[in-house]
């Protein structure tokens, strides 16, 4: 019954339930936006390191994680892989070798980079970098590379051509072979695309690794279940450094917890300036109806009653505003879907943010749990900024409100 | 008249009044606190980026700041130098060479970036010699010597007066250098502390045999913040034909594009909450003008013009824009205060990011950027008066007879 009075209360003066709603729901609207743009950001950002490189969860030797020293090899790594194979938990789980060395073509043109060895199928199958290659083809047999768009750009070497590698093997000496590259590849991740990946036979072969593997790269079944399978893995291999991509990557756990804060003061912000208006709407509302809750108190409704019922109405125009908001923030959020957010860049090539070269334009990526906070602190600031006009009617006097025209 | 009439109606209702110029006044403040901790923010990054990174002009070989081939390289750069340095008085004059390379130890070798800098000049503008964890900063004769990054150390397992091998190519040749490790620096940014190596620009010369006093960048860097216009053509003449000659928003592109990402996505926020405080302003207009609906007929029928309703009306919104803009005005340099004078350190939150090559540093002071604060107080002003012109022009059309009938 109040609810309905509620209801029609607020319909009564149109224009001005409208204007409040439609200022609240672009408050709604725009944190929705701004969710969906930061979160197509992070996605970019996320995929180039842990999807596409890190994983979720790697297995190194004790001392690797902190020296990177190529004799630090993880020891028996052919069991635990296998043991992973068994894992439930475990989606696909491969080896890598990394090491530095100089890379060089035909044309007397060297630089330095990563050189990273991987098994040729099971890499595929878990980072997909075979959908990566560029020019040319993925890996297909021992003996052959790819290499980085930006070592290509570097060393003028093209698919067909020769990549000479020159590092330091585990033995002492030089290591120093030639190698037919079949494909170019480009992740996104700058110090990746700077270098070059060998089968791992090969890359183990070159730098005299005697089957030996720097890595064991695992993704898990369920991405929110990462830090639980780490534990549970490092219980098992408890002489063994086992890391989640958070550890691997802080960096990046770092951003994201800038932009929810971001976001947070961004929500704060919105709520304080609409707080304003869901008061005056209100307290202007109670004013005009003076007379009204004068007339209802001498019919015998309570304070309470008043003030439960002008909170129906805050609480109402909120859950409006809601909906509008909802509805606007899902266009935009469409917009940014298959439209995107421009981000300025030079020649066409993306910009380059913290080892990450972005897409010239960000396409927006939302995570429902985004949408329960804007919504929340809209319900809350429409409620509390009824407080203020439902005490103000509650405390009215019969007679004198009676009494006002 | 108009005004006061104007100015009355708003007294009167003193609590709605205050509410849409609170609404205004917390828009102005948010905005121009954001803006000065933002502009001082980037003021300090540019500042020291331009001077560690670069200079507020380059010299670089033609082609390489799209190649950034380290074969490309600027032949006799001390004449060089010298010749921009005597055409341009009260500048500072500073050459730097970039290399890529291999850095190894008996346990592990690492590809790095190879800076070669000149130690006295490059110690007044670089954050290195600052940041220094061990050690000493490179001295004009210590061409035997390499400052490396903790990382870098931890990698190499090597500590202070141990040797390390720098190999690089040079025409496809790879030649070994050994250097001993005078100092490791810890800037804070995970990718300068792995990959980044410093020494003389004489000993990085010596890799290069076959060119004469070589340098990848010969930089101008001015006392001030922003260097004349006229420094980019006056540096240019002076380095004649054969190079390219790049302001710093060239020369850093990452930089200036951040920059830029980032003035633009504040636009579009802060432009943002300025429409939720107009449409606010809207709101109480609006309502203040269908409350008074009787009075405006009793206006009219006392001899008041329909024009003379809408000038009350865009007086009131003006008012209540003022007291808003005069309110923010005060609490947004209220809030910047201590923003500019002590400034906010985000190092709990966040390492230093690096931006173009230099890690930024995480204490953040505001400056009061009046063109900022004067623009926004002016749009806020103009957006009260736009709102009022709705409620303005309705107010125009009223019918005395019918309003006067309206409860």
């Amino acid at each position: 019954m109040l609810t309905q009075i509620a209801w029609r209360n607020l319909w009564r003066n149109k224009r001005r339930t409208v204007l409040t709603a439609l200022t609240m729901g672009l408050g709604v609207a725009f944190c929705i936006w701004m969710a969906s743009y930061m979160g197509g950001f992070m996605k970019v950002m996320r995929g180039a390191t842990a999807d596409r490189n890190i994983g979720h969860i790697q297995i190194n030797h004790q001392d690797y994680p902190e020296t990177q020293n190529p004799y630090d090899v993880v020891p028996k790594a052919q069991s635990i892989i296998e043991a992973l194979g068994q894992n439930t938990q475990v989606k696909t789980v491969a080896p890598r070798v990394q090491a530095y060395a100089m890379f060089a073509g035909d044309d007397d043109k060297a630089a330095p980079g990563k050189l990273i060895g991987v098994d040729i199928a099971a890499e595929a199958k878990m980072t997909e970098f075979d959908q990566r290659i560029e020019d040319g083809t993925w890996l297909k047999a021992p003996g052959q590379a790819v290499i980085g768009r930006e070592l290509a750009d570097k060393t003028n070497i093209k698919v067909g051509g020769k990549l000479l590698v020159v590092g330091s093997a585990l033995d002492g000496s030089i290591a120093n072979q030639v190698y037919p590259v079949v494909g170019i590849y480009s992740t996104g991740n700058v110090a990746v695309d700077g270098g070059a990946v060998l089968p791992l036979a090969t890359a183990q072969e070159l730098l005299v690794l005697d089957g030996g593997v720097h890595e064991v790269v695992v993704v898990t079944q369920d991405f929110s279940r990462i830090e639980k399978t780490k534990a549970e893995l490092a219980s098992q291999w408890k002489d063994l450094s086992v890391r989640s991509w958070s550890e691997i990557a802080p960096d990046l756990v770092q951003m994201e917890g800038m932009i929810s804060a971001s976001s947070l003061i961004m929500i704060g912000i919105i709520m304080f300036l609409t707080g304003f208006m869901i008061i005056n709407t209100l307290l202007m509302s109670v004013y005009e109806r003076t007379r009204e809750f004068g007339l209802l108190i001498s019919l015998g409704l309570q304070p309470p009653q008043i003030i439960q019922m002008i909170l129906l109405e805050s609480g109402l125009l909120g859950l409006v505003s809601c909906l509008f908001g909802l509805a606007l923030g899902w266009c935009a959020h469409m917009g940014m879907v298959h439209i995107g957010f421009p981000l300025e860049v030079e020649d066409g090539k993306g910009f380059v943010f913290n080892g990450v070269t972005l897409d010239p334009v960000v396409y927006g990526s939302l995570d429902p749990g985004a949408l329960v906070l804007p919504l929340v602190a809209v319900m809350i600031t429409a409620l509390l900024g009824g407080i203020w006009p439902a005490l103000r009617a509650s405390r009215l006097d019969p007679v004198v409100a009676l009494a006002q025209e | 008249m108009i005004f006061r009439l104007a100015f009355r109606n708003l007294i009167r209702r003193p609590v709605q009044s205050f509410l849409a110029a609170g609404a205004v006044g917390g828009s102005l403040m948010i905005l121009i606190a954001t803006t000065n901790f933002q502009e001082g923010a980037w003021v300090n990054v540019v500042r020291d980026t331009v001077r560690a990174a670069a200079g507020h002009v380059v010299v670089q070989p033609l082609g390489f700041q799209k190649s950034k081939d380290p074969e490309l390289l600027i032949p006799d750069s001390a004449a060089l130098a010298g010749a921009i340095a005597s055409a341009n008085p009260g500048t500072a004059v500073i050459r730097r060479i970039f290399v890529g390379g291999m850095i190894a130890s008996p346990n592990n070798s690492v590809a790095v970036a190879l800076n070669g800098v000149e130690p006295e000049a490059e110690k007044a503008v670089s954050q290195i010699p600052d940041k220094l964890k061990e050690g000493e900063w490179l001295k004009a004769d210590s061409d035997g010597e390499v400052i490396i990054g903790v990382t870098l150390a931890k990698r190499l397992q090597v500590s202070i007066g141990d040797k390390v091998v720098v190999t690089s190519s040079r025409k496809g040749e790879l030649q070994g250098f050994p250097f001993r490790v005078a100092g490791t620096f810890e800037v804070g940014s995970a990718a300068m502390d792995a990959f980044f190596v410093l020494a003389t620009l004489s000993a990085v010369q010596n890799l290069i045999p076959d060119v004469t006093d070589p340098a990848t960048q010969v930089a101008v860097q001015v006392p001030e913040f922003e260097a004349p216009a006229s420094l980019l053509g006056s540096v240019a003449t002076a380095a004649g034909e054969g190079f390219e000659v790049l302001p710093w928003e060239e020369a850093l592109p990452t930089l200036y594009n951040t920059r830029k990402l980032d003035r633009v996505s504040n636009a579009v926020t802060l432009g943002f909450l300025a429409i939720l405080s107009t449409i606010g302003i809207l709101n109480v207009l609006l309502m203040s003008l269908f409350q008074r609906t009787r009075e405006m007929g009793m206006l009219q029928a006392l001899g008041m013009r329909p024009s003379g309703l809408t000038k009350l009306l865009m007086a009131e919104g003006l008012l209540l824009g003022v007291f808003g803009a005069v309110l923010g005005l005060v609490l947004g340099l209220a809030v910047s205060f201590p923003l500019v004078e002590y400034g906010f350190d985000y190092s709990m939150m966040q390492d230093a990011t690096p931006v173009s090559g230099v890690a930024l540093d995480t204490h953040i002071k505001g400056i009061y950027s009046w063109s900022h604060t004067v623009v926004w107080t002016a749009a806020h002003l103009c957006f009260a008066v736009l709102a009022a012109l709705w409620p303005a022009f309705r107010a125009g059309r009223l019918e005395a007879v019918d309003s006067l009938r309206a409860g």
